[in-house]
């Protein structure tokens, strides 16, 4: 069942680039500001057109679903969930991207909620903006970087990697800002210190929503 | 360019959910599960807000499952002990319902060892008694106007005397009815109150002379094979040289008075016998001092005859003033060895000094022929028949989840003698009670420092957890060293040329309220504990006859540990 998912998700991926490939060879490469000879339609983002260079994006997370543990249980979201999620794309070239956030858990089992313990992840990005008509806009990504427990029960626990694939698309509001939300799938298993065949499911899904700008 | 940065993430897509650790097995819990085997585990468990799930690899003979589950701290918590079988579900065959989970309202006075119910100001007095004054201390001796006293001399039987008595701040007059003087600087007067011996107006509870001499054989007779030798030869003696302008002389170590009076009753209960440290102040100190070592005995019990066969000092209750004599001498040499000799003044705790004392009635039970607090017979040094509703230990098997540190005379005699009984069987006898007397600590580092001088790298904490053990495999006369009440025979220490004997204890063969054994809680009546009382074990029954690998699910406080027994 995984393998079969990695497979459609990548022949999605390609699919994806294809039609924007196909569409970049309908335009003729820009990579100074000048136009020569066929003109992208008007319809396409400053990006596209050459004339901005690079697209800022930030966003913050909304909230996190824990993936099911092999105990049959998952762990839920507490508080809010805070971080932020940068990158920075270069014309086609793609982007670079670095993320953290918290995830607050709670402990459905606690008599009292004294202790505040949350999973927070760090990872890099490498995104790639896809070209769709206006006003819309995608981007895929992967990213790699590491989960690790805070809080009063940090010492159990050794750091774990973690893995993402996510999809972001939004509306262009004009030629320069775009707004846009962002589904993560995370991929994480955290292992105890003392016991490192057990571990938490720290994967999950996240959305996340932000704004880009570019320039 | 666009076409490499495309087939760079597609490449690091399939390498990303390639290498995804697949290895480690995912609990929704922030403490790691935690394994065992064997018929004794004590668990590196580690409580706190979340669940861990604890997994026992039982065997394949059928084996009861229990966990213990320790309170090792001075504070008494709310109760969040949950354990839920992930597995199994047992058959609570034997389980005490949650009605008498932390209930105080049994009645577990027993016939033969009825509480002592000294008044609380006097324990308080004993267990915080008033500043010393030191001798150099001339400001302090002025403002008291201390003077020097002569000290107490032997008296002639039929010397009139009166005593300040403590029950009801009277005076009690008497007369000395028995005296004994030893060469080896030590006597012993016998008093007693003349409305209480005959001819006064005690009618068919009066003392006579030979009462009084009875109980002067068995406490002096030759300062060796009498309750004064035995007991000073475990644990030191009962007065001495000292730094205090306050305290009575330290000549005052050659004699012992003993009053018996008819002691009144009070709400909380019968006295048999109380010693009272304000007797060991000079009276510009304690104005009701006697400046005398002197404990109190009822005489209507030391009186009361039994069997139909005239008075024997072997008789339930006049055996039952003895052993009291010898808990009473154990309060008076406390007093001097601790407060005066080591700890600036500070007493011990009142469950460490009444533990001190139930301990020396233990240990002087066979040396006396008088049923101590085990219950048994004082010659049977086995663990007795079953159904025995004697001593203080029916009391134990049903207030056994209370504290061994917060005294409550209630139920703490039972508690604290349990406790102190495992001490004596398993750590020294005579000699740990000598150390745990003899230091200068007051709470639980008694105990600490009485293990570390008997060579045992133990502390308070690994010795609750092992008591809860043993208190379950008592009635197994094969269990390993640290874990024993009961070995069907007696346990012996050698001090000097004295060997001190303590019976085997079967917690099985007691028996409270129709309950038999030591309770047990079992998992669905979790939630009903209300407390996890300071200093105590509360005993679950985890599972019935199973067999393999179990696994449980268990909540427990921060500080609380986890033991498990399968029998």
């Amino acid at each position: 069942m995984r393998n079969a998912k990695i497979i459609l998700i990548n022949i999605f991926i390609i699919l994806l680039l294809n039609v924007g490939s196909l569409q970049a060879q309908n335009n003729t490469d820009t990579t100074s500001d000048e136009m020569s000879g066929a003109q992208l339609p008007e319809d396409h983002s400053e990006l596209e057109k050459g004339k901005s260079k690079y697209l800022f994006s930030l966003e913050v997370p909304l909230w996190y679903d824990f993936k099911t543990a092999d105990d049959g249980k998952r762990f839920k979201q507490g508080d809010v969930t805070y971080g932020v999620l940068a990158s920075l794309q270069i014309n086609d070239m793609g982007g670079i991207g670095f993320e953290y956030f918290e995830v607050p858990i709670a402990n459905n089992n606690s008599v009292t909620n004294l202790e505040k313990d949350k999973i927070v992840f760090t990872m890099m990005d490498l995104i790639y903006l896809v070209k769709i008509p206006n006003p819309f806009n995608l981007a895929v990504g992967v990213g790699y970087g590491k989960s690790e427990v805070s809080g009063s029960n940090e010492n159990r626990f050794k750091q774990g990697d973690c893995y993402q694939w996510f999809l972001r698309g939004g509306i262009n509001l004009n030629a320069i800002i775009q707004i846009h939300l962002g589904y993560h799938d995370v991929t994480s298993k955290i292992p105890f210190k003392n016991n490192a065949e057990y571990g938490i499911e720290a994967g999950g899904t996240m959305f996340s929503g932000g704004i880009s700008v570019a320039f | 360019m666009r076409h490499n940065f495309i087939y760079l993430l597609i490449v690091l897509l399939v390498f990303l959910f390639a290498c995804r650790n697949t290895d480690i097995e995912t609990v929704t819990t922030l403490a790691p599960p935690v394994s065992g085997q064997g018929n004794i585990v004590h668990s590196s468990a580690e409580g706190g807000e979340w669940p861990f799930v604890y997994s026992h690899n039982i065997g394949s003979t059928p084996k009861d499952v229990y966990f213990i589950f320790t309170n090792p701290t001075y504070t008494t918590f709310s109760s969040d002990i949950n354990v839920q079988s992930n597995s199994y579900y047992p058959s609570n065959s034997n389980e005490i319902s949650s009605d008498s989970l932390n209930v105080n309202d049994g009645n577990i006075e027993t016939s033969d060892h009825p509480i002592n119910a000294i008044p609380d100001y006097i324990s308080e007095f004993n267990n915080h008694p008033p500043p010393l004054i030191y001798k150099d201390d001339d400001l302090g001796t002025m403002q008291l106007n201390l003077e020097e006293v002569l000290p107490p001399q032997l008296a002639v039987v039929g010397d009139p005397e009166v005593f300040n008595e403590s029950i009801d701040n009277d005076t009690v007059n008497s007369k000395c009815r028995a005296t004994r003087d030893l060469s080896s600087d030590i006597s012993l007067n016998i008093w007693v109150a003349d409305a209480d011996f005959t001819g006064g107006s005690c009618g068919a509870d009066c003392m006579t002379t030979s009462m009084a001499e009875a109980f002067l054989d068995k406490f002096l007779w030759d300062g060796t094979s009498d309750i004064y030798g035995w007991v000073t030869n475990m644990i030191g003696g009962p007065w001495g040289s000292h730094s205090y302008n306050n305290l009575i002389p330290a000549t005052s170590k050659n004699t012992i008075d003993i009053l018996f009076y008819d002691i009144p009753a009070i709400a909380g209960g019968t006295i048999i016998g109380y010693f009272h440290a304000k007797d060991n102040y000079l009276v510009g100190s304690e104005p009701t001092s006697n400046q005398r070592l002197i404990f109190y005995m009822d005489s209507v019990l030391a009186a009361t005859a039994s069997g139909g066969d005239g008075w024997h000092i072997s008789d339930d209750y006049p055996a039952l003033v003895l052993s009291t004599l010898s808990h009473e001498f154990q309060h008076m040499i406390h007093f001097y060895q601790k407060p005066v000799l080591r700890a600036s003044g500070a007493s011990s705790q009142d469950w460490l000094n009444e533990m001190s004392s139930l301990m020396s009635e233990d240990l002087m039970s066979s040396k006396l022929e008088v049923n101590g607090p085990r219950g048994v017979t004082h010659s049977d040094f086995s663990a007795g028949s079953s159904g025995n509703g004697d001593g203080r230990l029916p009391g134990y098997i049903y207030y056994n989840d209370e504290s061994a540190v917060i005294w409550d005379a209630f139920y703490s005699y039972s508690v604290n003698y349990a406790l102190g009984a495992y001490l004596l069987r398993n750590f020294g006898g005579a000699n740990f009670l000598k150390h745990l007397v003899q230091s200068p600590f007051t709470n639980t580092g008694a105990i600490d420092y009485a293990l570390s001088q008997m060579g045992y790298d133990f502390n308070f904490s690994d010795i609750l957890q092992r008591w809860g053990v043993s208190v379950l495999l008592s009635d197994q006369l094969d269990t390993s060293q640290y874990y024993r009440y009961n070995t069907g025979v007696s346990f012996d220490t050698n001090m000097g040329t004295t060997t001190y004997q303590i019976g085997s204890i079967n917690m099985y063969n007691y028996t409270i309220f129709g309950q038999t054994g030591p309770k047990t809680v079992s998992i669905s009546d979790l939630p009903d504990l209300n407390y996890h009382k300071a200093a105590s074990n509360v005993l679950v029954k985890a599972g019935t006859q199973l067999t393999g690998t179990k696994e449980w699910t268990i909540k427990m406080g921060r500080d609380i540990k986890l033991s498990v027994v399968l029998k």
